[in-house]
């Protein structure tokens, strides 16, 4: 008699595949992205694969970022030595003589000022570079800008409109600290995205190509979205 | 310097700092109105942060106002 309820697991296939997630599946096509480990950090100014990103302004149906950049670290580095500078200047107000002309509690007026300025330009600073982002999603290339606190511009265009990539690393510090800025023409609306100062410069732009041959691969197979 | 002309200066003085206070707090309000904006445009992991950072930010404005204020 056959045996027809042997069930092992050998011998049942999956009715329904694992399915990889997008995350997974950017690592089948692209060399660059299967080289960099997912990015947990926040902070990170090179994020691929990045897990801290819960959504963006205009984001699609199914679409998944799959590479978030900012401006480099290092070009934050005026703004910082401002703000140390700054720090240091009450030190030397008992130099000036219009200071001891003033009470007790206007010294103290002037000094919680000082520091209030301090924290507002540190703040502004901050947010400026924290949320003028890049993002490279599976769909599109998307530039926000946050040029100050009462400026926003955001920019997309889809992958398969882009027509030239070129990365500019120029001068020492650059070459030192590996960033660059990416100038991307495209066929959109908007012809040309600036990647300022990115880090890596060589390899967002070795991972755009590979998209843009994923993305003509999917328009030859019909996988068009 | 006249104790009259004295006042006078440093209650201009006061008025400037109360002004600059002011200006200082609604600063404050429309960092804490952007930091809403930018969230909109990307949402983090660090979102919340930020939020409490730009409240924290205005109480501390709010509070060197009410000095300005009181102890001038």
């Amino acid at each position: 008699m056959p045996n027809i309820f042997d069930a092992s697991k050998d011998r049942v296939k999956p009715l329904v595949e694992k399915k990889q997630s997008p995350l997974e599946v950017v690592n089948d096509y692209s060399e660059v992205m299967r080289r960099e480990k997912p990015s947990k950090n926040p902070f990170d100014a090179f994020a691929p694969k990045p897990l801290m990103i819960y959504a963006f302004d205009s984001q699609l149906d199914g679409e998944n970022v799959l590479l978030l950049l900012r401006r480099h670290p290092i070009t934050q580095i005026t703004k910082f030595l401002t703000v140390i500078l700054m720090l240091i200047v009450p030190f030397f107000f008992n130099q000036i003589s219009f200071y001891y002309l003033l009470e007790g509690n206007f010294q103290t007026a002037i000094l919680l000022l000082w520091y209030l300025i301090i924290v507002g330009y540190s703040l502004e600073s901050f947010l400026t570079w924290f949320y003028n982002v890049y993002i490279i999603t599976d769909e599109r290339i998307i530039d926000i800008d946050f040029l100050s606190l009462i400026y926003r511009n955001v920019s997309a265009a889809k992958i398969d409109k882009i027509e030239d990539i070129t990365a500019v690393t120029s001068g020492v510090a650059q070459s030192i600290f590996d960033y660059g800025t990416i100038h991307i023409q495209t066929a959109a609306e908007k012809t040309e995205f600036e990647f300022e100062d990115v880090p890596h410069p060589t390899r967002v732009t070795q991972f755009l190509n590979e998209m843009l041959v994923e993305e003509e691969k999917e328009k030859i197979e019909g996988r068009v979205k | 310097m006249p104790i009259e002309l004295n006042e006078l200066f440093f209650g201009f003085l006061k008025v400037l700092f109360v002004v600059a206070g002011v200006l200082y707090v609604v600063f404050s309000v429309v960092a804490i109105r952007q930091i809403y904006t930018m969230q909109k445009s990307l949402m983090t992991s660090l979102s919340g942060k930020l939020r409490t950072l730009g409240y924290v930010h205005l109480v501390f404005a709010v509070l060197v106002l009410l000095f300005f204020i009181v102890s001038l």
